[in-house]
């Protein structure tokens, strides 16, 4: 068992020698703990942004001003989420009944549908009832859209991130197989090391459900 | 050139948005990909979707109307899948190999279906004592796709809502810019009065 020092010392080493330096780095770090990207509205994802300023000019039309710009943002962008997570449900729905799990997202996503809708409902409502610079009557200029504004092709877009990352790891395979086998090699030692780890925490005497580690308890055993 | 709202340049049009604002059909391996575009036509022809606006509301209206008939069907099927569970339970205190019983009553075994009626009918119970042990076991997830059916339900409701009062303000601003139009232009109808020889003979 470590000492609470060594493990002091090592917790000091590790802040200032691990995580990434360089900006990829730690851009791709900060994408570890994404599951769907679901929860994080369009319009917040750098990757779409400029497609959403594009269609959203197309929507708005030539002559918009700044709050019909906006509405017209905000409204792509809700779409955009809202088709997102339709394209998410559809592997959960056909996988119902298999586990507990696939309705349990499945309840999950309806709530960031509800959201969802909810900021295109408004986003619509605003959109309709700020001016039109132009000179046509109607509040969405139909012609213009139909052709145009092609909302489902943003999302076609997007799966090429993957597919890339995918391509890149078989790239790296390829190119550098020594380098390839050491990494898988070290995972898979990581992976070992992990599985031979027994429990660091212990139930503490008072509460069942408390733990305490070891070397704590140790400490104040001594 | 305009053309009827049922026309077939207008339902072209129309398709076209609806693809490009909702995408393709969201439909699962195996569903009647016509059946959708039946729904779709009908709802079209009722509510008569005349802009874009209307056609997302309206495609919203179609694939939340076939959301709850899939999800509807999904919990009828869940019921069906998960019953083997619920007939090992049920038969499990009344026979000795209740598992593989219950593994043949899934497989629509026929000895085997017979074998589980008349083991429930020696105990006084039926089928239904089994569909409500499958209920009681699956509870939470029917549960939850029941929760999801309402909520389907409020949207399609709503998605209706909005193309009434998209089309009652639409309505209120061709109002509103007709009356501006009259103000403007006061002279523009003139007033019917009658001739001067009329006038002077009355």
């Amino acid at each position: 068992m470590i000492s609470l020092r060594k493990r002091y010392a090592n917790w000091l080493n590790a802040r200032a020698s691990t995580g990434p330096r360089t900006a990829a780095g730690k851009a791709r770090v900060a994408q570890n703990a994404r599951k769907h990207g679901l929860r994080v509205p369009a319009l917040r994802d750098p990757a779409m942004t400029k497609s959403i300023g594009e269609l959203a000019r197309k929507l708005a039309g030539p002559t918009a001003d700044a709050r019909r710009f906006e509405a017209a943002c905000q409204l792509v962008a809700a779409q955009i989420d809202l088709l997102r997570i339709r394209q998410a449900r559809l592997p959960l729905l056909s996988r119902v009944t298999e586990g507990r799990t696939a309705v349990r997202n499945l309840t999950t996503l309806d709530l960031y549908e509800r959201y969802a809708r909810s900021r295109r409902k408004s986003a619509m409502r605003q959109f309709n009832s700020t001016p039109v610079a132009a000179t046509s009557g109607q509040a969405i200029p139909s012609e213009a859209s139909s052709n145009e504004i092609d909302i489902a092709a943003v999302l076609r877009q997007i799966p090429v991130q993957n597919v890339r990352s995918r391509e890149f790891s078989i790239r790296v395979d390829r190119r550098y197989p020594r380098l390839a086998r050491g990494l898988r090699a070290t995972r898979l030692a990581i992976l070992r090391k992990q599985s031979q780890r027994g429990a660091r925490t212990k139930p503490t005497g008072k509460n069942q459900d408390k733990t305490m580690f070891q070397d704590e308890q140790r400490a104040q055993r001594r | 050139m305009t053309s009827s709202p049922t026309g077939p340049s207008h339902t072209d049009r129309a398709e076209v948005i609806r693809r490009n604002w909702a995408g393709e059909p969201a439909l699962l391996h195996g569903e009647n990909a016509s059946g959708y575009d039946e729904l779709l036509a009908q709802v079209r022809r009722a509510l008569v979707p005349r802009d874009v606006v209307e056609e997302i509301w309206t495609s919203d209206f179609v694939d939340l109307a076939w959301d709850i008939f899939r999800l509807r069907r999904m919990k009828a099927n869940l019921l069906r899948v998960r019953a083997k569970d619920a007939v090992w339970d049920v038969l499990g205190p009344l026979v000795r190999n209740a598992h593989d019983l219950a593994v043949k009553w899934a497989a629509r075994d026929e000895a085997a279906m017979n074998q589980v009626e008349a083991a429930l009918k020696r105990a006084g119970l039926s089928m239904d004592t089994v569909m409500a042990a499958t209920l009681r076991q699956e509870m939470d997830e029917v549960t939850q796709i029941e929760a999801m059916i309402t909520n389907a339900e409020v949207r399609r409701g709503v998605a209706l809502q909005e193309i009434e009062r998209y089309r009652a303000s639409f309505a209120e601003g061709l109002r509103r810019a007709l009356q501006q139009v009259g103000n403007s232009a006061p002279h523009a109808a003139p007033v019917v009065r009658p001739p001067p020889a009329a006038q002077e003979a009355v």
